[in-house]
């Protein structure tokens, strides 16, 4: 592949900014791809992460050999948001409630942890164990609205300016502010934000306004992380800026949504809390770019990192999104984000017993710090990458483009150690290992997808993450879909994403108006309502608003229900005859869902989500083979299912033109991953330099 | 009689216990004469056990006789034919 | 060049990873099942409070076992397996078709009580049963003279809710008609329970349908092995947990206040036998039936064996395994196991009192042990007919729960706001509940000052005030009025529950939950002056009531109902609590300056720990205790406004 990660090209004209990256900071490494708007080239690399993230940035765009100024745009993913918060290095934040209500954090919906500590006496809801806002930061004003957004008790700005000087005198340097009912009247918020901000002007205040929806536990905590974050995240972004700035950058700098959009600086800053993670958004951007181009629009992606495993289902090569994402229990965000759910099986994790005694990969893991045994940085305990360095799926010599010579002794002799408690042999527990990883991922799949009414054996496979080739093979096999897409450089999928996200601003308004043809217009104008704002804001902005064009969706329920469900519907406006045919489309939505549709209860519509979507002009890449041959040798490895080893060939992926195969077993190795090709499988390379994995081609079929 | 397990009238005294019925055997497990019948519930539900009472080796587990009355109160129809609704 | 691994038997004895991969896929089968459950149900009850629970039965050679479940309550865990060996006991197997659904809510068939219902639908394979999947919840309302399923001061089941051996509500997936007529002609909220029988029944069309693909993917010997794997497993790890406890009779005795009829107190009494890796859990010489609702029928049988769980095997899947290793003893006509006709649909404080008895019992034979929690829900039912503009006529039923605290354990302070180990109860959205329901949760935060004092405290209290906008009828369940959740290891016990009646409610005027103006005792114990006083007061003085168990009581529009529920018991000495964690807690509104100086010895001065102050008061306390003439106070708030 024409992919020169570590030299400039000579060739390639340096005088005008005609680079567009993608830059996805992970916890171990900074991942870059940079596409050559012209030419087509493509340029990847990856750096060692930094604590201060813009350095790591601008030190990846060096290791492609770019200046700054050569870049045109910037699609960047990064983790300061989600670190603040998992190592509670956030911003000291105060909050104000309505009097009663201080305590929404803690209460934490009130439920316990399904899972290992479900009976677990010890078990304290994290926000009690780890604060986010500690009780003394915390301050009940008097004002209180009705479910009509009337008020019952009208706001008492002294209430307000009292909390507000004590904060300040805390020294306070960012407010969170979510009264309840607000979504319906937000004057009471609106007034309490004025007052802060005489009183503490340097802080940073958060309302409710940054997603005015229903619930009021969702509610307080999405604005309280935010109102934690926002300060680092706002922080960081402006010291990129001036970083890229000083280096002479003048193009445009987009940031990663967890929408699965980008979103230029200003737009980000407004709700930081919705940037919290990026790289499982970016990598289900790269998909939605793949489904649509490839001749598969239906993908089940697998992204197996580290420590975990992301999961998603893409329908028609449209983005999957939900609305609630759980980051700790009790620690709710609410909002439109990419439909991503994860296991805790990933490379690194440890092979240790279940409850029950039995092989389980995960959930803790070796990290990357000391990692696996056999990278001989001090790990003793097996991971998923021992297993798969005994079975000979992991090559020593092949590993990280020769990165790290893996010590496959050391992974036997520390598998040997776990094995003996099952009376079981080393080879015998890596086997077992790489089974159950698999398995749990295609449970994990299983999830999303067959659990929601999807035939996946409509569907292909599709690994990213280094880790993901070399189980993907084995994933397909378990859930019955026959075709394995490996993309090229599955372990830099998520910046590859980044570079096809199109720009995408989610903005969204509680209702609770029937849905009902009668109702139509109510419905429509408040869609037209969130509409006319995003597009102002976004002409605002400077964005391209005449390429802009919105997506819609209804959050429906039947009346007198508490779990509305996600709909997207079509964009035009809506008539009465458009809700006449919504009505229906709900009910066999629920029958599906839910075994049952209860046709005379009326629809509720809680909740209309718009998208704003401006699309990115997608550049072409320019994709040539290496030169020489792809063969490169036989090894021995062990496959599952297989009574012993089996000797298979190794072929080097970025020498493999359009066209050829390779039949299974077989090994594909590249830079940063390796894919396993099973027995009775072929791999072909398609015009895209994808690798298809299907299964053979018999004389008798 | 179908009906005569229905309704039974509060204890008379203020606190109740359940009584363990000496058993002339031995413990098969650890030899012990201390061994009783009496009912409990296990995992299933109302069972009749006799049990060591030394070391709780289960000598035999059983369904109730009528006369054990364990639990007390029972189906009116349960020897009854089933109709297609129960 | 060829590298080279090995050649060894990759087919090694060892754990069997198939049949752990089927075992988990039965966990996700019930999981989809509970989800779908809760995202489609109507009431509050099941949507958000979560009394709902989802179970796979496997056949076998003895009966019905469970292979794997997922809780919305923990209760619900323990008594399932019970049900439906009743159920099946009764049910003519070979007349099951496939999409019957059986219906029962009977308490001597193994029920919480009437208002916990629980649907089975049979699985058949090749023409077989094979597999009984059970959906279970808290119906709003099932008819009698009391609304919403608690009937306080009922003295038989015939004043009590509806209650129904096993009746076929669906046959071939067509809803029996008569079933359905019944239980919605005598119902006050027929559009909310008739919208949770079908979400019930849709969870097990749709848990169903996913059983038959895992069938259908791992072939049903090798699921039914999975099944048996798996409570093989559990049962094998709970004798471990078991075994790990000294051989020894282990006794212990707890209260239930009274049962809302008389006010003798109900004694709950235990001994726990252990012998080797088996157990007995005998409950001889408790109390006999109390006139009142206060007891239950049978449930306690599975219900007092999530205690052992806690204490020895927390992490594995509840299911039959669970339970093998115990034999419960319960007295025929007790307090544990009433006989009919006598009521006993309020099972909501007997349950948690079940387990604070034996985990106290077993604390004596076990270092790592913890404080009572709450032991009382401090339960509320709302009901009534709404009389807001745009929703006039409207018959409505809602609940609150207070939440309450676990108590501390060896290792740390006990959780705030979690309800008692029977439940695992979820709050509900109350912005919604104020659109259907003409209520206001006008405060709902912890109280100061309310959880037991130990060297690990229990978790806190918390004060809870409801406002009503239309007349709304109120039934109430408490306990624990008197004292508190006790402690353990020499740590204090949890403050008791207090409630009050506070009219024409302004949260302007009525915002500070120590402030009393305005404030009529409904429940309690207090003092002269009408403070709550658990130490000097005396109970029910100048109260409404003297119970904590009452019905039918009316808030009138504009008026208000505040409860406090108290806090988990503490562990250990809270004298050697690290006098910084005491301060960090005053920072925090946790515990008052004067309940540090009270409970844990600790003295403060403008936020700072005054050590040699501290030192003394502790030495004094100390000495104190050990002439007898001091204890670790039962918590209780105490900088009260008049």
């Amino acid at each position: 592949m024409t992919t020169h990660p570590d030299i400039a090209d000579p060739g390639v004209e340096s005088s005008t900014a005609a680079w567009v990256v993608g830059i996805d900071v992970g916890g171990t490494f900074t991942d870059i791809i940079a596409l050559h708007r012209r030419t087509g080239e493509v340029r990847d690399g990856k750096v060692l992460s930094t604590p201060q993230q813009e350095e790591g940035v601008l030190a990846s765009i060096a290791a492609v050999g770019l200046e700054v100024r050569e870049v045109a745009e910037i699609v960047h993913g990064h983790t300061v948001g989600i670190n603040a918060l998992l190592s509670r290095a956030g911003e000291r934040t105060g909050l104000i409630a309505t009097r009663g209500h201080q305590d929404l954090l803690d209460i934490g919906r009130m439920h316990r942890e399904f899972g290992d500590r479900f009976y677990d006496p010890t078990w304290l809801r994290p926000h009690q164990e780890r604060p986010i806002i500690p009780r003394e930061l915390r301050f009940g004003v008097l004002e209180r609205m009705r479910y009509d957004g009337s008020a019952l008790t009208p706001l008492d700005a002294d209430s307000v300016r009292e909390a507000a000087r004590e904060l300040a005198r805390q020294g306070v340097r960012s407010v969170a502010v979510c009264l309840v009912n607000s979504y319906t009247n937000d004057e009471h918020e609106r007034r309490a934000a004025e007052i802060l901000a005489e009183e503490l002007p340097d802080a940073y205040v958060q309302t409710s306004a940054l997603y005015p929806v229903t619930k009021e536990h969702e509610r307080t905590t999405t604005v309280a992380l935010d109102a934690y974050v926002g300060p680092r995240v706002v922080g960081y972004l402006d010291r990129l800026e001036s970083g890229l700035v000083e280096r002479g950058f003048g193009g445009t700098l987009w940031i990663m949504m967890m929408n699965g959009g980008v979103a230029t600086v200003a737009d980000a800053g407004r709700a930081p809390v919705f940037q919290l993670v990026s790289g499982p958004v970016g990598g289900v951007s790269g998909s939605i770019r793949l489904a649509n181009e490839g001749a598969t629009p239906d993908l089940l992606t697998i992204d197996v990192g580290g420590t975990s495993t992301d999961v998603a289902a893409i329908r028609g090569g449209q983005t999957p999104l939900t609305d609630l994402w759980t980051l700790e229990t009790g620690l709710t965000l609410t909002m439109p984000l990419v439909d991503v759910e994860s296991i805790g099986s990933g490379a690194g994790s440890l092979i240790r017993p279940n409850a029950l005694g039995n092989v389980a990969v995960g959930p803790a893991s070796a990290g990357s710090d000391p990692g696996p045994v056999c990278y001989g940085r001090g790990g003793t305990e097996p991971t998923l990458t021992d297993a798969c360095a005994l079975l000979g799926v992991l090559q020593p010599d092949l590993f990280a483009n020769g990165a790290i010579e893996l010590d496959v002794d050391a992974s036997r002799a520390a598998l040997e150690r776990t094995a003996s408690q099952w009376g079981m042999s080393a080879i015998g527990l890596a086997a077992a290992a790489y089974e159950v990883a698999c398995q749990d991922i295609a449970a994990k799949v299983r999830t999303i997808s067959v659990y929601r009414g999807l035939d996946v054996r409509e569907f292909a496979l599709q690994p990213s993450g280094s880790a993901g080739p070399m189980l993907a093979d084995r994933v397909a096999r378990i859930l019955g879909v026959r075709k394995v897409v490996v993309p090229r450089s599955p372990g830099q999928f998520s910046a590859l994403g980044l570079l096809r996200t199109d720009l995408r601003v989610t903005r969204a308004q509680s209702i609770m108006t029937p849905l009902d043809p009668a109702c139509a217009e109510s419905i429509e104008a408040a869609f037209a309502t969130l509409e006319d704002r995003v597009h102002d804001e976004l002409k605002g902005q400077g964005a391209d608003v005449t390429r802009l064009h919105f997506e819609r969706a209804i959050f429906a329920m039947y009346r007198g229900q508490t779990w509305d469900n996600r709909m997207p519907i079509p964009p035009a406006s809506l008539t009465a005859e458009g809700v006449q045919e919504l009505v229906p489309a709900f009910h066999a939505y629920y029958e599906e869902h839910y075994g049952f549709a209860a046709r005379e209860i009326p629809v509720v519509v809680s909740t209309v989500e718009v998208t704003a979507v401006i699309p990115r002009e997608q550049a072409r890449f320019e994709l040539v083979p290496d030169e020489g041959a792809a063969f490169l040798r036989t090894a021995e490895l062990v496959l599952p299912g297989a009574a012993g080893p089996v000797e298979v060939g190794i072929h080097v992926r970025e020498r493999l033109a359009p066209g050829e195969q390779v039949p299974g077993p077989a090994l594909v190795t590249e830079k940063f991953a390796t894919t396993v090709v099973l027995p009775g499988r072929t791999a072909h390379v398609d015009d895209d330099l994808n690798l298809i994995i299907e299964p053979q081609i018999t004389a008798e079929s | 009689m179908a009906t005569d397990r229905l309704m039974f009238p509060r204890p008379q005294t203020a606190r109740v216990s359940v009584e363990r019925t000496p058993v002339e055997s031995q413990c098969p497990s650890c030899g012990s004469r201390d061994v009783a019948r009496y009912p409990v519930s296990n995992h299933l539900g109302p069972r009749m056990v006799v049990k060591c009472q030394t070391c709780f080796t289960r000598l035999s587990v059983t369904r109730a006789e009528p006369e054990d009355m364990w639990p007390a109160w029972r189906s009116p129809t349960r020897d009854w034919p089933a109709s297609r609704v129960g | 060049m060829t590298t080279t691994t090995p050649a060894t038997d990759t087919s090694a004895t060892g754990p069997d990873v198939e049949l752990d991969i089927l075992r988990y896929g039965l966990i996700e089968v019930a999981r989809e099942m509970l989800d779908s459950l809760m995202r489609s149900a109507f009431s509050p009850i099941c949507r958000d409070i979560l009394d709902c629970t989802v179970v796979i039965h496997m056949r076998t050679d003895e009966g019905w076992e469970v292979a794997a479940l997922w809780e919305g309550c923990m209760q619900h865990a323990f008594v399932a397996p019970h049900i439906a060996n009743f159920l099946m006991d009764d049910w003519d197997i070979d007349t099951m078709q496939p999409g019957d659904v059986v219906f029962t809510n009977d308490p001597w068939r193994g029920s919480l009580h009437q208002a916990d219902v629980n649907l089975f639908r049979p699985v058949f394979v090749n023409g077989r049963v094979e597999f009984l999947l059970q959906s279970t919840s808290h119906l709003v309302d099932l008819g009698g003279p009391i609304p919403g399923g608690f009937s306080n001061g009922a003295q038989s089941h015939f004043e009590e809710q509806l209650k129904l051996p096993p009746t076929l509500l669906y046959a071939n997936d067509v809803a029996v008609r008569p079933t359905f007529n019944f239980l919605l002609e005598n119902n006050r909220v027929p559009h909310l329970v008739l919208g949770d029988l079908r979400a019930l029944h849709g969870c097990l069309v749709v848990g169903e349908r996913q059983l038959q693909d895992l069938i259908a993917r791992g072939g049903l010997d090798d699921v039914r092995a999975a099944g048996r794997y798996a409570i093989d497993a559990t049962e094998a790890s709970m004798r471990r947990g078991i075994a790990s406890i000294p051989d020894g009779d282990y006794s212990a005795e707890d209260f239930l206040d009274e049962d809302g009829v008389t006010d003798e107190p109900i004694p709950v009494a235990v001994t726990v036998k252990v012998r080797g890796d088996s157990m007995e859990i005998d409950f001889s010489g408790s109390a006999r039936q109390p006139l009142g609702n206060s007891s239950t029928a049978w449930c306690e049988a599975g219900r007092c064996i999530e205690a052992v769980k806690l204490m020895v095997d927390p992490s594995t899947p509840v299911n039959s395994g669970t339970l093998k290793p115990i034999d419960v003893l319960l007295p025929a006509g007790s307090v544990v196991q009433t006989l009919p006709p006598s009521s006993a649909s309020s099972h909501a404080d007997i349950g948690p009192r079940v387990i604070n008895v034996v985990t106290q019992a077993l604390g004596q034979a076990t270092e790592e042990s913890f404080a009572c929690d709450t032991g009382t829900a401090v339960y509320i039912g709302f009901s009534g007919i709404d009389t807001r503009t745009g929703h006039k006529g409207t018959p409505w039923g809602a609940y609150g729960l207070a939440g309450g605290g676990w108590g501390g354990t060896w290792k740390e302070d006990g959780v705030s706001f979690c309800v008692t180990p029977i439940g695992n109860c979820r709050t509900s959205v109350q912005e919604h509940v104020e659109i259907e329901s003409p209520l206001v949760v006008a405060q709902h935060e912890m109280l100061i000052d309310t959880a037991g004092a130990g060297r690990f405290r229990g978790g806190l209290g918390s004060v809870y005030t409801i406002m009503a906008e239309s007349d709304t009828l109120v039934t109430v369940v408490a306990d624990r009025l008197r004292r508190g959740a006790a402690g353990a290891n020499g740590g204090g016990p949890g403050a008791p529950a207090v409630g009050w009646y506070i009219a024409g409610f302004d949260l302007a005027e009525h915002g500070d939950p120590m402030n009393l103006r305005g404030a009529e005792p409904l429940f309690g114990v207090f003092d002269e002056q009408g403070r709550p006083d658990p130490v000097h007061g005396e109970f029910g003085r100048g109260a409404r009531y003297t119970t904590g168990k009452f019905s039918n009581l009316v808030i009138k529009a504009g008026d208000a109902i505040r409860l406090i529920i108290g806090g988990g018991g503490g562990w250990g000495d809270p004298l050697a609590r690290e006098p910084e964690r005491v301060r960090q807690d005053v920072r925090n509104r946790l515990v008052s300056v004067e309940g540090a100086r009270l409970s844990y010895g600790v003295v403060l001065a403008n936020g700072e720990i005054d050590t040699a102050a501290t030192g003394a008061r502790r030495a004094e306390l100390t000495a104190a205790r050990d002439a007898g003439t001091w204890e670790v106070p039962i918590a209780a708030p105490l900088e009260w406004t008049l």
